[in-house]
């Protein structure tokens, strides 16, 4: 059993279920982000852990004792909010003390323990200063110092960057991680921002609607998403509604165009699905000569890799990479990213080959009701963004 | 260049309008108290009207019972009012309105018709009525067979809460609304601390400005109170003013300095304490003393 269990978490608020049947457990000293759309239930989860919240069902248990209904200030939890909440009459160091002084921890030891815990998160000279004294960033470090002084079992943070500039966010998310990891603390960090889950989580919980999408680490989730969800909301990538053939072999029809997938034996031929390709797995070929097939990479995987036909749309630089819309031929749109120089002068208007290996596509099933299949979740490039299909779109619901 | 004359062209207004005002309070007081003084006869430059105050017991014993109701006051007033506003901020937003609507009731009632329907409800016979049996629970008519509830201070003092409600619970909730009391609360409870640990330092030390407010507004309240009291036959500091004023105006206008005096003191004697506990608090909730409007 984990160090910190969710059984079955259940909470509604009215007629809004926030949390629905939410089960999982976070080892000793793990990392867990929750990860999902604005209003699909984080927060719930950790207020429901924290005790700010009952649950309507389910128990949490923390190294094997059940704290379902203990009030919040008997359970060993620190917390980090969004808003920071430090105390405003208080300085830094009484803020951190607080939670010592409530111990009724002798003094010098209060003084020593702050010393130690300021310095932790780099603020030893502002001891003395007050809340409205220091910048956003410095309060969430107070925040995070204070949380930490009483040594919780459990450290909760509910979005504690989101607030803050984007370099700040940065920053103090790795020296989060750092904190973490220097002191083996058992976390649960909240965050509707994929990438920041990304870079800072052991594991990640994607939630939408209330309920779990898929527990796993960064890399699981974002190079094996589970469901149409996950896949669309982590990270960016082309999503096509294609049909299975031949499961077993790997091949897939694609609006009349054959397309080679991974073997898929747990499919029946003939299911609807949904092929998540990444961007930066697929690699753009300018067709201008009449040379058609030649200048491809390799050539020896020239019979298995999927190839189309397309138009260059809209590029983007986004840096290290630059990222293409491309519209194939059979009108699907394609997310391309090509790093550094090999975007060289593709420019929109501009006839591409599309390449891809068949272990760039991951398939996923789609749910069929009677004839046809469910609406379907393939994202359209909304009129006049540069291009990056997730997380700043409200996500699809998966079926009508 | 042009700012800094528009900011000390402001500077000149606000200083012009603070003065003017000071005086449109000093000005009264100070002819009250030489009238005070004078004795009828103008001013001799001797206190004799002021020992001749101090000399008369009735003066003593109506400013210690007077002091004893306001405090006795203020001490319920707050400790009713400041968890309650607490709590309903925190778990019953919804009743913010509701009890917001209450506390203005007794504005709507005068405090004659106040004291003259406790009078009713609590002078014995009335108080074996089947509404007042059931809204006390079956206490008033129990204890109104034990003694006389109309003459223990208890109950002036329990309507002098109701007549200072309006005045405390604004101030006290209006002082909430600037902190976020939910955030903070969790914050305490995530750190160990219980429901009273939090109340008493993470809230009040924020809500200082407005409990202090409350407390100054309900004692001057009382201080000045006259019609419960007199229904409640109860020899107040107002009421010994009231009658001396009847046969000696020059002292009663002393008196009413002196009782001038005597609240400002309270208040001084206040302040003071409070800027121990409010500490970085005032510094977020700027102005919020000055309405007390007694500095
Ligand atoms: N106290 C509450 N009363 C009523 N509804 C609530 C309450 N708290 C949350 N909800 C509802 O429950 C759902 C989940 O809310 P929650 O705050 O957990 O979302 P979230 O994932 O944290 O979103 P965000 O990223 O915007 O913070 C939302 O639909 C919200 O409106
Ligand atoms: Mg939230």
């Amino acid at each position: 059993m984990a160090f910190l269990e969710l059984q079955e978490l259940t909470k509604s608020f009215g007629k809004t279920r926030a949390v629905e049947r939410i089960s999982l457990g976070v080892e000793r000293g793990e990392f867990l982000t929750l990860l999902g759309p604005s209003g699909c239930g984080k927060t719930t989860v950790l207020r429901l852990v924290a005790g700010f919240e009952q649950p309507d069902a389910g128990h949490i248990l923390l190294d094997q004792e059940e704290i379902t209904t203990r009030p919040a200030n008997r359970r060993p939890m620190g917390m980090v909010f969004q808003s920071y909440a430090l105390f405003p009459h208080m300085t830094a160091e009484q803020n951190v003390a607080f939670g010592l002084r409530l111990r009724r921890l002798p003094p010098a030891l209060i003084r020593q323990r702050c010393e130690e815990l300021l310095a932790l998160v780099g603020l030893a000279e502002r001891a003395r200063s007050y809340p409205h004294q220091l910048s956003g960033g410095q309060q969430q470090r107070v925040a995070l110092a204070r949380a930490l002084a009483v040594e919780p079992k459990v450290l909760l943070l509910d979005e504690p960057l989101s607030a803050l500039d984007a370099a700040v966010r940065v920053t103090l998310r790795e020296e989060i991680r750092r904190i973490q990891q220097q002191l083996g603390m058992t976390v649960i960090y909240v965050t509707h921002d994929q990438e920041e889950a990304l870079a800072i989580s052991g594991r990640i919980a994607v939630m939408a609607r209330g309920r779990l999408e898929q527990l796993g680490t960064p890399e699981e989730i974002y190079r094996r998403p589970r469901t149409v969800f996950v896949a669309g909301f982590v990270g960016a990538s082309t999503r096509l509604s294609a049909r299975l053939e031949r499961a077993v072999e790997g091949r897939c029809r694609l609006d009349g165009i054959l397309l080679r997938v991974p073997p898929q034996p747990e499919l029946s031929d003939g299911s609807a699905v949904l092929l998540v390709v990444r961007p930066e797995l697929v690699t753009l070929c300018q067709l201008n000569e009449a040379s058609g097939a030649a200048a491809d990479g390799g050539g020896q995987r020239q019979g298995q890799e999927n190839v189309l036909l397309g138009t260059v749309e809209l590029r983007t630089f986004l840096g290290a990479v630059t990222r293409f819309r491309v519209r194939a031929a059979g009108g699907q749109l394609f997310t391309v990213d090509l790093p550094g120089l090999q975007a060289g002068t593709l420019v929109p208007g501009q006839r591409v080959r599309l390449s891809f290996p068949p272990e760039a596509c991951l398939v996923l099933p789609l749910e069929e009701t009677g004839s046809g299949v469910t609406a379907l979740p393939v994202p359209e490039w909304p009129a006049g963004t540069t291009g990056q299909p997730g997380p700043e779109r409200e996500p699809q619901p998966e079926h009508a | 260049m042009r700012q800094t004359v528009s900011h000390w062209r402001g500077l000149l207004a606000t200083r012009l309008a603070l003065g003017l005002v000071l005086l449109y309070l000093l000005i009264p007081l100070g002819a009250t108290l030489a009238f005070g003084l004078s004795g009828g006869h103008g001013w001799r430059g001797d206190l004799s009207a002021l020992s001749a105050v101090f000399g008369d017991p009735d003066f003593w014993l109506t400013l210690l019972t007077s002091l004893g109701l306001a405090a006795g006051t203020t001490l319920l007033v707050l400790l009713l009012l400041t968890p309650t506003a607490y709590q309903v901020r925190l778990r019953l937003p919804q009743g913010r309105g509701l009890l917001e609507t209450l506390a203005l009731l007794p504005f709507a009632v005068p405090p004659i018709v106040l004291g003259t329907g406790l009078l009713q409800e609590y002078n014995g016979t009335a108080a074996n009525s089947p509404l007042v049996v059931l809204l006390s629970l079956g206490l008033v008519p129990l204890l109104s067979n034990v003694f006389p509830l109309l003459d223990i201070p208890l109950l002036l003092v329990c309507s002098y809460v109701i007549v200072a409600l309006p005045f405390a619970y604004r101030a006290i909730d209006n002082s909430l609304r600037a902190v976020d009391v939910k955030v903070l609360t969790e914050a305490a409870a995530s750190l160990g601390a219980g429901w009273w640990q939090t109340l008493l330092q993470v809230i009040l030390p924020n809500i200082w400005p407005g409990v202090l407010t409350a407390a100054l507004l309900t004692f001057s309240t009382v201080m000045g109170e006259l019609t419960l009291a007199s229904l409640f036959n109860t020899y107040t500091f107002p009421i010994y003013l009231n009658m001396t004023g009847q046969n000696d105006p020059h002292r009663a206008a002393l008196l009413a300095v002196l009782s001038f005096l005597l609240t400002l003191f309270c208040v001084l004697g206040i302040v003071p304490g409070s800027r121990l506990h409010a500490g970085a608090g005032r510094a977020a909730l700027p102005g919020q003393i000055e309405g007390a409007g007694l500095r």
